[in-house]
């Protein structure tokens, strides 16, 4: 059902305009930007729906499964499935 | 299957057809967490009817504006409030935004709720960028709009200052800081309403651009965070705030499950003691109800009827209700606070493996109480299969209704043998949570595929949780049960009640019977007139329809080392299963109501009772078969009322049912064969 499982070593999308660009499951704790999705779409939608949209910045917490992190001022938690759907740049450029 | 998780539809009114009504309507929007409900109890005053929206367990309030004091000129109009549920966009895909768009629409605007006139957007002054987001569409919908900033004293604590005026100027609609807490701003909300919905009310305009329909999110959430930023202003930065400093125990891979089991078994122990007194007097006040009656009635069908069916069947539904009431009390304290959906992060992971959501582990908890409220709670589950699968399994753990079976088979087993009866009832407390979560896993591979959705979870500033509020959920929850459950439950008594008195041996019957009896049996005297009634109350039960069914269904317990008697006390138990004992207690000639001395003598007679050719009839291995089967049995029709009320269909009841007689069967066969095979005594 979920379509991340299948996408472990796709590389990254050279349109992307940041350096790194990696997956939310993979981040460390720190300061990212979200650099795009790649969900099924309702779950893509609910999202956005919560303030996670392309170049939204958000603070990853705990590296956990779920991850946990600060987006638009609230706290979230999302499976480890989900998180690895987002792709994130570290906010420092490196 | 393929049933979808609904109740019965209402029919609905178009409303072009309705009468003009004078009452205008407002509409409660805003994010889930920002306090919505607690302003809508504040503007209602707790006068409000909860109902769903037609064809769904979506839950949605409605209650007349009571203005406070000053607020409005008197004679004040008459205001409907409604509440919706707590969503982030009007555009969304979940059930609860659907039915919210759809309501706005006038899809499901209906005689009780009437499209609004005006919307109140409820934000929450502590995270003002997230929660203005829905306020631009609700803009857009161009109805007179007021935002309620909420949670302003909380914010203010913390250092944020809102300016209002700055906010309404941006916007273009009236902007009010509220505390539904204190009260304060709550009249200046009350004129501010008077004023969107009189004559002159000046409708919303949408803010700034709106045709970029390419990247909406991203353009709502940029406006609502830019807007946010310039209208507030940090006083002071609060150092480490408290939700950053319990979120890093809460939720740590190793303090979190430690402090989860510390609050589950605090809250479930503070339920089942808290609840045991009520429910012992709710239980007395009921016994004695049916004593005074039948004293006043003429003995007779008509006392029998009255006492036995009518009195004991509200007895049988009211004694729920403190159970129902003192879960959904604590569980939305628990919400309120914010800690549920650290405990749903902590669990997650692992009720994952099994099929389970992580949000299923508050109502499997509580089905050790009781599985009634544990089927209601499941609400919070927004998936379909995943909460059909919960709902499923939930009746396996081992509710309170079991445990005077429990006893009753551990004085059996082991007499005199505390250590020993501990084991047995941890033992059955076990069994049924391994079954759960094995059928759980069985029906993830068979006719409930797929994997549970994947959490995707707003964690909550830590809160102070509002009494009025649990309450006031308490008291919803409590009068759903008997609204939706009472009736059925009541209705299935009197079939048992009718069953198990019906038909009735004839006078002389009874005494040929009774004859028979005296002279086969020598160890009978029947010395007292206690004695001739309840041989005669045995001789009836024996008489009844259950009792022949029980005789006639004999054949199929066999297997299981049941005699006839213990299979009459299996089909009375279909309805309660705590039926069995007062049954066993009938047919092994121990009176109706047995007390703490002739129970102990109960448990006598039911150890030492034998077949007509000297075999112990509860021998270890059908004590141990009886048990297994009444750990894993659906015996309790009040949970079977609300399995259908919640899944919307008596299929699911009825699959239900057939699963778990059928898991109970082969689990009672299986124990049986096991400890003769093995040569336990």
């Amino acid at each position: 059902m979920s379509p991340t499982s299948s996408l472990a070593s796709e590389p990254v999308s050279p349109s992307a305009p940041v350096v790194s660009s990696q997956r939310l499951s993979a981040a460390d704790c720190g300061q990212f930007q979200i650099t795009g999705f790649e969900l099924p779409s309702d779950q893509e939608h609910r999202l956005r729906t919560m303030g996670l949209y392309e170049g939204q910045s958000l603070e990853v917490l705990r590296r956990s499964d779920p991850v946990i992190f600060k987006v638009a001022g609230a706290r979230m938690a999302l499976a480890r499935a989900i998180a690895g759907g987002v792709h994130v740049a570290s906010a420092n450029g490196g | 299957m393929n049933l979808p998780i609904v109740d019965s539809v209402e029919p609905q009114r178009p409303t072009a057809t309705l009468p003009s009504s004078p009452a205008k309507t407002i509409a409660l929007i805003g994010n889930p967490n920002v306090g919505k409900t607690s302003l809508f109890n504040r503007l209602t005053n707790l006068l409000a009817k909860t109902s769903n929206f037609a064809g769904t367990t979506i839950e949605r309030r409605v209650g007349s504006l009571r203005f406070s004091r000053s607020a409005g000129t008197p004679p004040q109009p008459q205001i409907r409030v409604v509440d919706l549920p707590g969503v982030y966009s009007l555009d969304g895909t979940t059930l609860e935004e659907t039915v919210t768009r759809e309501y706005l629409d006038g899809v499901r605007s209906d005689a009780k709720i009437p499209l609004p006139d005006a919307l109140v957007v409820v934000v929450d002054a502590t995270n003002l960028q997230r929660s203005l987001f829905i306020s631009r569409q609700a803009l857009e919908l161009g109805k007179p709009t007021i935002v309620a900033v909420n949670l302003h004293d909380v914010a203010a604590r913390r250092g944020i200052e809102i300016d209002c005026e700055g906010l309404s100027r941006e916007l273009g609609c009236p902007v009010v800081a509220v505390s539904a807490r204190s009260g304060t701003g709550i009249e200046q909300l009350e004129s501010l309403v008077l004023d969107a919905t009189g004559e002159s009310a000046a409708t919303a305009t949408v803010p700034e651009c709106s045709s970029c329909s390419a990247c909406p999110y991203a353009q709502g959430h940029q406006w609502a965070a830019s807007v946010a930023a310039g209208n507030s202003r940090r006083r002071f930065v609060a150092s480490a705030e408290w939700t950053d400093r319990l979120d890093r125990w809460m939720t740590n891979p190793w303090l979190g499950p430690v402090a989860f089991v510390a609050v589950m078994l605090f809250l479930f122990s503070l339920v089942f003691w808290l609840a045991q007194y009520p429910m012992e007097w709710l239980d007395g006040g009921f016994g004695g109800l049916a004593e005074v009656v039948g004293g006043v009635l003429p003995e007779g069908d008509l006392q029998s009827l009255v006492t036995d069916g009518v009195i004991a069947g509200l007895g049988g539904v009211l004694v729920f209700l403190p159970q129902i009431m003192i879960l959904f009390f604590v569980l939305t304290l628990l919400e309120d606070s914010g800690y549920l959906s650290r405990a749903v992060v902590v669990v997650d992971r692992w009720m994952r493996r099994v099929g389970l959501p992580g949000q299923a582990f508050v109502p499997l908890l509580t089905a050790h109480a009781c599985a009634i409220p544990a089927i209601m709670s499941t609400r919070t589950i927004a998936d379909r299969r995943d909460r059909l699968v919960s709902i499923m399994v939930i009746p396996l753990m081992t509710c309170s209704a079991r445990l005077p079976v429990y006893t009753m088979i551990a004085a059996m087993l082991f007499p005199q043998q505390a250590l020993y009866a501990g084991l047995m009832f941890a033992g059955a407390y076990f069994l049924g949570m391994i079954a759960a979560f094995l059928m759980a896993l069985v029906f993830k591979w068979s006719i409930l595929p797929g994997q549970p959705a994947p959490l995707i979870l707003d964690l909550p500033p830590y809160r102070m949780p509002s009494l009025v509020n649990a309450l006031r959920t308490a008291w919803d929850r409590g009068w759903a049960f008997i609204r939706d459950a009472g009736t059925i439950i009541l209705l299935i008594s009197l079939a048992i009640w009718a069953l198990s008195t019906y038909p009735k041996p004839s006078e002389d019957q009874l005494l040929s019977q009774m004859a028979a009896v005296q002279a086969s049996e020598s160890a009978v005297t029947l010395s007292s007139d206690a004695d001739i009634d309840r041989l005669r109350s045995q001789l009836q039960q024996e008489h009844s329809a259950l009792g022949r069914i029980g005789k006639v269904v004999q054949p199929v317990f066999a297997p299981l080392g049941f005699d006839w008697k213990t299979s009459v006390g299996v089909m009375a138990s279909f309805a309660a299963r705590e039926v069995v004992v007062s049954t066993l207690s009938i047919l092994y000639g121990m009176g109706e109501d047995p007390g703490d001395e002739e129970i102990a003598s109960l448990h006598t007679r039911l150890r030492t009772a034998t077949t007509a050719d000297g075999v112990r009839v509860f021998d270890t291995a059908t004590s141990v078969a009886l048990l297994v089967f009444f750990v894993l049995a659906m015996q309790c029709l009040p949970t079977q009322a609300v399995t259908k009320k919640e899944t919307g269909s008596w299929k699911w009841a009825a699959f239900q049912f057939g699963y778990m007689s059928v898991l109970a069967y082969v689990g009672a066969f299986a124990a049986r064969h096991l400890i003769l095979a093995l040569g336990i005594a």
